[in-house]
């Protein structure tokens, strides 16, 4: 399934223009960020007994770029409005995109960014599935935790 | 003779809460604990308690689940559903496996005693 | 979605806040008012839980503590001495039971509600900023031992 998963993000990222050089795949204890910039995407079935966090690592490299090929090559201030909006859209994309294979019954939760240079985070107590997308020396990694 | 108390949640922290709850009274002793519905049914295979506290959003196993497979090889053992939510949904659910009993989070002590007890005289 | 839903809404979850809070501590937590924000970044400094949901209408509570009151809330689910992981998972669990309580009561208050909450995701650092976008918020604090718990709602309407 993790595949499949990380077929269906590059195939979102390339709409936009953006190649993948490498994909990794690790799975940790719990659900825990190690980037600043993050944003958390629930997932709840819609009987209530699935549930699961959809997490979106942006190293700040990757956003700017990433960015600017969403907005057609214009370069935005990453901690503006229209920044943060792009990225939320983003993940929400992806999340929703991911979701039919993840948990064809469940949907997804409003997007949340959040920024903390030296944050500690639980998103969820959870073993989590992360892939982790290099391109040009900078990256992004998804994570998935689901009961 | 105090009954013997099979705690089951994924949170540490929640299945100590209840540990120490349970200390406050004479009639029940913890005789295990287990952090997913499939270690609960193994544990309870084992140690034959008379109540289980079940959590019921688990890993690997939910509550209800583990209740359904527990009650089918005893039926004697008696549970009590644990869970922040308290809907109706939830409780239909419950009551389709024979669950009656279930204490929302979080509780008091007493309360939680009390509930145990009321499951006894069922 | 309308005014008087929201106004439900945001009660349950004050509610809730206050009587988890009081159980697990045993110290009362008073609300000071509640205040419809006109943006939809937080920024704080301490301990933040996040719980997201949906149903007939979505959103996130995000709730934000100091350290020390964090602490009390550890120590009254049976822990002592809690290190930064502990307060964590002590945030976890504050966070899901307030959404819990809150959700089950606006389930039963609200006709076809049907909220459901994804699992609580909690941060600790200084000058944490959290986003949302397109929904209505509203801000409440409330006070415990002279410090103070803020409490945002952000809600949006699901067509």
């Amino acid at each position: 399934m993790i595949q499949e998963l990380a077929g269906i993000t590059q195939g979102v990222l390339a709409t936009f223009g953006v190649q993948i050089d490498d994909v990794k795949f690790l799975k940790e204890p719990m659900h825990k960020t190690s980037t600043p910039l993050c944003v958390i995407v629930g997932i709840v079935g819609k009987d209530g007994e699935r549930k699961g966090v959809f997490s979106f690592e942006y190293q700040q490299s990757f956003a700017k770029n990433v960015l600017q090929a969403m907005l057609g090559g214009y370069e935005v201030d990453l901690f503006s409005e229209m920044g943060i909006s792009a990225l939320l859209e983003l993940s929400n994309m992806l999340g929703g995109n991911m979701l039919g294979v993840v948990a064809p019954q469940a949907v997804t939760t409003p997007p949340t960014a959040v920024f903390g240079q030296n944050m500690k985070t639980l998103l969820n107590v959870l073993e989590c599935y992360k892939m982790v997308f290099i391109m040009q020396n900078s990256s992004f990694s998804i994570g998935i935790s689901i009961v | 003779m105090s009954k013997k108390v099979l705690v089951v949640d994924d949170s540490p922290l929640v299945r100590n809460l209840i540990k120490k709850a349970l200390a406050q009274s004479s009639d029940f002793s913890v005789v295990g604990e287990a952090s997913n519905g499939k270690e609960a049914v193994e544990l309870a295979q084992k140690l034959n308690p008379d109540i289980i506290t079940m959590d019921v959003t688990m890993p690997v196993m939910d509550g209800l689940e583990a209740a359904k497979a527990v009650l089918s090889k005893d039926k004697n053992v008696k549970v009590l559903l644990l869970s922040a939510m308290g809907d109706e949904d939830l409780l239909s659910q419950a009551a389709k496996i024979g669950i009656r009993h279930a204490l929302q989070k979080p509780f008091k002590a007493e309360q939680l005693i009390d509930a145990l007890k009321k499951l006894l005289e069922e | 979605m309308d005014k008087n839903t929201e106004i439900q809404v945001i009660q349950s979850f004050i509610r809730s806040m206050c009587n988890v809070f009081s159980t697990l501590t045993e110290k009362k937590l008073v609300p000071r008012g509640v205040e419809q924000s006109d943006t939809l970044v937080v920024k704080v400094s301490g301990v933040v839980v996040i719980v997201s949901f949906s149903g007939l209408f979505s959103g996130r509570l995000l709730v934000s503590m100091p350290k020390e009151l964090t602490g009390i809330i550890y120590k009254g689910l049976g822990g002592e001495n809690p290190s930064d992981d502990d307060l964590l998972l002590a945030a976890n669990e504050f966070g899901n039971m307030v959404a819990g309580n809150a959700v089950t009561e606006i389930n039963n208050i609200i006709k076809g509600a049907n909220i459901r909450l994804s699992p609580p995701s909690s941060f600790i650092g200084d000058d944490l900023v959290f986003f949302n976008f397109k929904m209505s918020a509203h801000n409440i604090l409330l006070d415990a031992e002279n410090l103070t718990i803020r409490l945002n709602v952000a809600l949006r309407e699901e067509k």
